[in-house]
């Protein structure tokens, strides 16, 4: 039964989403709605299961003092920290560096946010171009004849993206890179994206169907 | 001061009667009301011939007004408006399933002058069961068509043996967790970003639990970092399956399959510091991939991990093919697990796959040739309103 209910559970619920999209009706769009938020219930206990499963890691890593225990240390902290800004009374004032309970701008929670979590964010995001640098030195290197052509073609969609380039070289750069982005590109998209449909199909008939089982751990 | 003011009043009265009256609108004509086709239900189509005096110097009509009554002696109630020169509206605001309800319009001119016309009805609007729209009965078309090829050779792998392509990406799955187990190392496995209802992340699950078997077989540690709490939850079962099924539930550690953070950023801050700490020998990155792909296979190949990469997102793949050493590219992902599988069924499926792309090869070069050839050829005038109009 461990294997039988959860299949005939896919089967059902994948049949049902498959028929829904071609009936208009309200009773299966009711139907699909409801499911969604079935899913947004299940996301939220999941979440709890998330929770635990993350602190009970790092806890075991600071008990045990593995390397890196430090860090586990500044996200259990941060953890409840985070959370317990949230649920200050809206009367406390930490003074005017840290902020107070309540849930307005200046407040300790969206400090927490603004202040702290959203520029490391930034950060990270920002890393984003030496690594797409360091990606693009390797790529590019003319090794073969299809590298070569995969090297020119880049420069020229560069070139004809950014303004220097028309500017220098004239209109044609930018003409040229258009039509690169436009139909060999565009050809190549879509090649891969008939390739994606016909691949979720043939995924999810095997999922309803039971004939693909590696998600339950495989097996028959 | 008596003069002005009878003055005054003579001009009024003069102008008064110097005014024509003017003449109100004449009604639209032909109202029909019908319910309205492939919907929910709760609306209802009417269609009209305007108002003839739309067009007349003084005093044209300028707009519509939709009025329902459930039944013809009750009172008419405005529920919506047409603009000058509408034909057609749809009824929507009030109207429910199941009750019989009647129309009229009020076409308005300039000087709030009206018309109602003649009373339309009743209607009942009811729910469709199947929409009929042609883009509609294309995609069912389309998809049964596809569907029963893969039936069909599904049905066929199990008779005879069939031939699939060997794809370089898949191949390398194997190396991989080899190189794992030979290394010592881990193996690094990510779902991506997606949720679990995401077709690249259920194809992911699939392949974690291959992948999943084969660590349980040879020992080799595998770590899945997860990003959201569902997947999280999916992972472990899947993983702890797989390892019951190999014959090995004593190996599974519940904690190297772990949430991390449900924010793009600082899961990939995680999982990089995890890159550089744990070294893993083989790095997976299977689902649904954003920004982060690039900063991840980066970091993986800083650690000299072999990297194996699928993901369903166009811009994603052309980062993973530059940063890693095996991508799987649109269906392949798709077709990884059944790949791996080898049983006949599953590659029953990626043969029926195949035929799939290549009747829509086949269906693309014939269009083409319709939009050429409409005007000549009679066939292809008609293919292009089967295939391509609305």
């Amino acid at each position: 039964m461990r294997k039988e209910i959860p299949l005939f559970i896919m089967l059902v619920c994948g049949v049902f989403m498959a028929v829904q999209f071609f009936v208009p009706h309200e009773l299966p769009a009711l139907i699909y709605q409801n499911l969604n938020k079935t899913v947004q219930v299940v996301g939220a206990v999941a979440l709890v299961l998330g929770i635990v499963s993350l602190l009970s890691l790092h806890f075991a890593k600071i008990s045990k003092r593995q390397p890196g225990y430090g860090y586990s240390y500044i996200l259990v902290v941060f953890f409840f920290m985070m959370a317990a800004s949230g649920f200050l009374p809206a009367k406390v004032n930490l003074g005017p560096f840290l902020g107070t309970g309540d849930r307005v701008e200046g407040s300790f929670f969206l400090n927490l946010y603004n202040y702290v979590l959203t520029p490391v964010q930034a950060t990270m995001f920002a890393l984003l171009a030496f690594f797409i640098a360091s990606a693009a030195f390797r790529a590019f290197r003319a090794r073969s004849v299809i590298a070569t052509l995969l090297l020119l073609t880049a420069v020229v969609v560069m070139l004809g993206r950014v303004p220097i380039g028309p500017f220098v070289l004239g209109d044609w750069i930018s003409d040229l890179a258009d039509w690169i982005m436009a139909v060999p590109n565009a050809a190549a998209k879509r090649a891969i994206i008939v390739g994606v449909g016909l691949g979720i199909l043939s995924l999810s008939l095997k999922m309803v169907l039971g004939i693909e089982r590696a998600w339950l751990g495989g097996g028959r | 001061m008596r003069k002005p003011l009878l003055l005054g009043a003579l001009v009024f009265l003069f102008l008064f009667i110097s005014t024509p009256a003017q003449t109100p609108p004449a009604p639209v004509s032909d109202l029909e009301a019908i319910d309205a086709p492939d919907d929910a239900g709760n609306q209802v189509d009417l269609n009209w011939k305007p108002s003839p005096d739309e067009t007349r110097a003084a005093n044209p009509v300028i707009g519509y007004q939709i009025l329902t009554a459930p039944a013809v002696d009750s009172p008419f109630v405005p529920i919506g408006t047409a603009s000058f020169g509408a034909t057609s509206a749809t009824a929507k605001d009030g109207l429910k399933n199941g009750r019989p309800y009647y129309f009229k319009i009020r076409a308005y001119a300039l000087d709030s002058s009206f018309a109602e016309s003649e009373v339309a009805g009743p209607v009942v609007p009811q729910g469709s069961w199947w929409n009929t729209k042609p883009a509609y009965i294309r995609i069912f078309i389309w998809m049964a068509l596809v569907v029963a090829f893969i039936l069909y050779n599904i049905f066929l792998a199990g008779k005879k043996e069939l031939y699939i392509r060997p794809i370089g990406g898949i191949n390398a799955i194997d190396e991989g967790i080899g190189r794992a187990t030979e290394m010592g190392r881990p193996i690094l496995y990510i779902c991506g970003l997606g949720d679990a209802a995401q077709a690249a992340t259920m194809a992911a699950f699939s392949v974690l639990g291959r992948v999943a078997q084969k660590t349980a077989q040879y020992q080799t540690k595998l770590i899945v970092p997860c990003y959201d709490p569902i997947v999280f939850s999916i992972c472990q079962d899947v993983v702890k399956g797989a390892y019951l099924n190999a014959g090995r539930p004593e190996a599974y550690n519940e904690k190297d399959v772990f949430f991390v953070a449900q924010d793009q950023f600082p899961y990939v801050a995680a999982v990089n510091g995890i890159m550089l700490r744990e070294k893993p020998a083989t790095n997976f990155y299977l689902g649904q991939f954003y920004a982060e792909s690039l900063m991840l296979a980066e970091t993986g190949f800083e650690a000299g991990s072999i990297q194996i990469a699928g993901t369903d997102q166009l811009i994603q793949m052309s980062f993973f093919i530059v940063a890693c050493d095996f991508t799987l590219i649109g269906e392949e992902l798709f077709a990884a697990s059944a790949y791996l599988s080898k049983e006949p069924e599953q590659v029953g499926s990626i043969k029926g796959q195949d035929w799939g792309k290549v009747i829509f090869a086949g269906l693309s070069v014939l269009g083409v040739v319709s939009v050429l050839l409409e005007n000549k050829i009679h066939f292809f005038g008609f293919f292009k309103k089967l295939m391509i109009n609305e």
